[in-house]
């Protein structure tokens, strides 16, 4: 085993990881840019070195600093962590001729799975579903026609060139998809300088559901089951959970989708974490999206409900121990829901909040669990990604699930920057949130009708607000008739 | 009233259990019209008990006043204009040493008192400038300035300590 790995990355993920690496007896080094320097990894790695400005371009996306870095140390191995360098393929490829250890998948796996296209060639290789559809941009109108009744309507048209609702339309029927497609080709034209579309089979109310899969580097890999990413604010996961609501009317779906993503992991000689993005209709039906080459950010849920710590045994693997657990062998045990905790305004459009934290207190209690990266104290900095703890819950079903996550909510304190937590609290007591009845516009929805309640007890604030300034004011206060006269009549009730 | 006096017979038990419910009914109306009353368990941690209820309240200073949270409501507490306060609680006639913090962040413009100082409540101790408003703190009450924690020019946070008036 390693006696000492680097963690090329910051926040809640460093700080998970670096428990990990102490619960095994590895020395751990952080890495930081100058802005991180109080930042909670940093404290709490065994080693730590400074490798560049706030910027990540010049720190955390340095592959050449971070190298020389587990060279200084003589860490011989480098957790990536997610985002930055770790689906990058030229990183594990520097640290092998380094002669380093990436804890993660071989470079040529990051490589293959690494564009959309790439990723959606090798599943439809492998036999998994895909979701159908034309690879290249259509022209001839008999063609479309045809390939639409091949797929079925609905169909959607998207720009060749480009994203973002730009040159996409849906289409019903075959009597609209000519002038749909004239429309479409003119908008794209104008938005991207490329009239090219292509078409695809439409999933109405969709659903985010992936599978973990995890595999040692002896060719044995298993899946980990499936989480539901459906609770998503612009295409970024906000509620993640395992297992997936849908797997209730459909029990067998799990060794589908889980037997999918083992082929396609499979055909790249997969080894280490990693996970598969399906999309599934209401009835269960799923198509391939991408892969994640890495450790997802929701892993807590399937690590509450599976019992396997995935940072371990992805530090195992890469030492180069064998995988024990058999496919049998696995079980899901229970519901897991993580909620991410943001430094944002979900009432200004989720509009990051970042700043100084004046006062923080995570909740405990059974079945709770924080992956956190920040403290009282800490100033959330502009530079990086606003998240600053993963709130996860675990009970015996679903719904109690739900109870104890309103319950962890209301014990969070996050004072002096905007967070969703009190979004958090009023999904948690969405019917149709407890009901499962999910899709990836779900938050949308809800935020186009939500306001969230002042609770009554403005008194009360005021009250502590002058006690805050002056305690014998307070005192007076709240003996005073006038104001507890106030209270009686109702604001407290 | 003593219960054991009644406990003689089957009737004097019931009577006395009946009476015995509505002194503690009365007792528990009486303690939670007065269970009224505000801990500070750590700085900017409140435990609020009104008529029974328990609230957590955590306090800290934001802007020109303070970001509360009772559970997970949060508000925004302005604060009256501090010269208000001033004279509320010289009328109040505080007793022992009283802080004067920063109502918002802003700049020390002037000192005008000492440490050691005999000041008369109301009196102008600090010209604190703040949103390009100067703003004289005052004394609260009479007394002497204990300890003065800021220089002339020094820039302040909201909630910083300004002066200690004893």
């Amino acid at each position: 085993m390693f006696k000492k790995v680097l963690i090329a990355n910051r926040g809640e993920i460093a700080v998970r990881i670096i428990r990990a690496l102490r619960e095994m007896n590895i020395a751990s080094v952080a890495v930081f840019s100058e802005i991180d320097r109080r930042a909670l990894h940093v404290q709490m790695a065994d080693e730590a070195v400074c490798i560049g400005p706030a910027a990540s371009s010049e720190s955390y996306l340095r592959a050449d600093k971070i190298i020389g870095a587990a060279r200084e140390f003589d860490a011989e191995a480098i957790h990536p962590g997610y985002g930055f360098l770790s689906e990058n393929a030229a990183f594990p490829k520097a640290c092998e001729e380094a002669g380093i250890r990436f804890i993660g998948p071989r470079w040529q796996a990051i490589e293959q799975m690494g564009s959309k296209t790439g990723a959606r060639r090798v599943a439809m290789a492998a036999g998994a579903p895909i979701v159908p559809g034309t690879e290249q941009g259509i022209a001839d109108p008999d063609e479309a026609k045809r390939i639409a009744k091949e797929i079925g309507y609905p169909v959607l048209l998207k720009a060749a060139a480009g994203g973002g609702g730009k040159g996409m339309r849906r289409v019903d029927s075959e009597a609209d998809l000519l002038s749909a497609m004239r429309s479409a080709a003119s908008e794209a034209e104008r938005a991207f300088g490329s009239a090219e579309v292509y078409l695809e089979k439409l999933i109405e109310k969709p659903r985010h559901i992936e599978v973990q899969v995890l595999g040692d580097e002896h060719g044995h890999i298993i899946h980990l089951g499936e989480r539901e990413c459906s609770i998503q604010r612009r295409h970024q996961k906000v509620i993640e959970e395992c297992p997936s609501p849908l797997m209730r009317e459909r029990p067998e779906l799990r060794d589908e989708i889980g037997e999918a993503a083992l082929r396609i992991a499979r055909a790249v000689n997969y080894s280490n974490a990693g996970t598969l993005e399906f999309l599934a209709d209401q009835s269960g039906r799923f198509y391939f999206l991408e892969m994640n080459t890495r450790l997802q950010v929701e892993h807590p849920v399937t690590e509450w409900v599976t019992g396997l710590d995935l940072v371990r045994w992805q530090i195992r693997i890469a030492a180069g121990e064998r995988l024990s657990v058999r496919q049998e062998d696995m079980r899901w045990t229970g519901s897991a829901i993580e909620c991410r905790v943001y430094a944002e305004d979900p009432a200004s459009n989720f509009f990051p909040s970042p700043g100084r934290i004046t006062q923080y207190a995570e909740p405990s209690g059974p079945g709770v669990r924080v992956d956190g990266g920040v403290y009282a104290g800490w100033t959330v900095p502009l530079e990086y990604d606003p998240l600053l703890a993963k709130l996860s819950t675990w009970a015996g079903t679903r719904e109690e699930a739900i109870d104890r996550m309103r319950r962890a909510v209301s014990e969070y304190r996050v004072l002096g920057i905007t967070t969703n937590l009190q979004l958090f609290r009023d999904v948690m007591a969405d019917e149709v949130w407890r009901r499962g009845e999910l899709d990836t516009g779900f938050l949308e929805r809800f935020m186009a009708e939500y306001a969230p309640a002042e609770g009554g007890t403005r008194q009360i604030a005021e009250l502590a607000a002058k006690a805050a300034v002056k305690p014998e004011a307070a005192a007076a206060a709240v003996t005073g008739s006038v104001w507890l006269e106030s209270a009686r009549r109702g604001l407290l009730r | 009233m003593s219960f054991e006096e009644h406990a003689q017979d089957g009737r004097g038990v019931k009577r006395s259990a009946e009476r015995a419910s509505d002194v503690i009914s009365q007792v528990a109306a009486r303690s939670r019209a007065l269970c009224a009353s505000v801990e500070e368990i750590m700085p900017g941690l409140f435990s609020v008990l009104v008529e029974g209820r328990s609230y957590q309240v955590n306090v800290a200073p934001h802007a020109d006043g303070f970001e509360v949270w009772v559970g997970l409501e949060r508000y925004f507490i302005s604060l009256a204009d501090p010269r208000d306060r001033a004279s509320n609680s010289r009328q109040g006639g505080a007793a022992g040493p009283v802080e004067l913090r920063a109502q918002m962040p802003g700049k020390i413009v002037k000192l005008l008192a000492a440490v050691g100082a005999k000041v008369t409540a109301g009196q102008g101790l600090i010209v604190v400038e703040a949103m390009k408003m100067q703003n004289e703190v005052k004394a609260p009450k009479e007394g002497t300035v204990a300890k003065i924690h800021v220089a002339e020019g020094a820039t302040v946070a909201a909630g910083d300590l300004l002066v200690v008036v004893e």
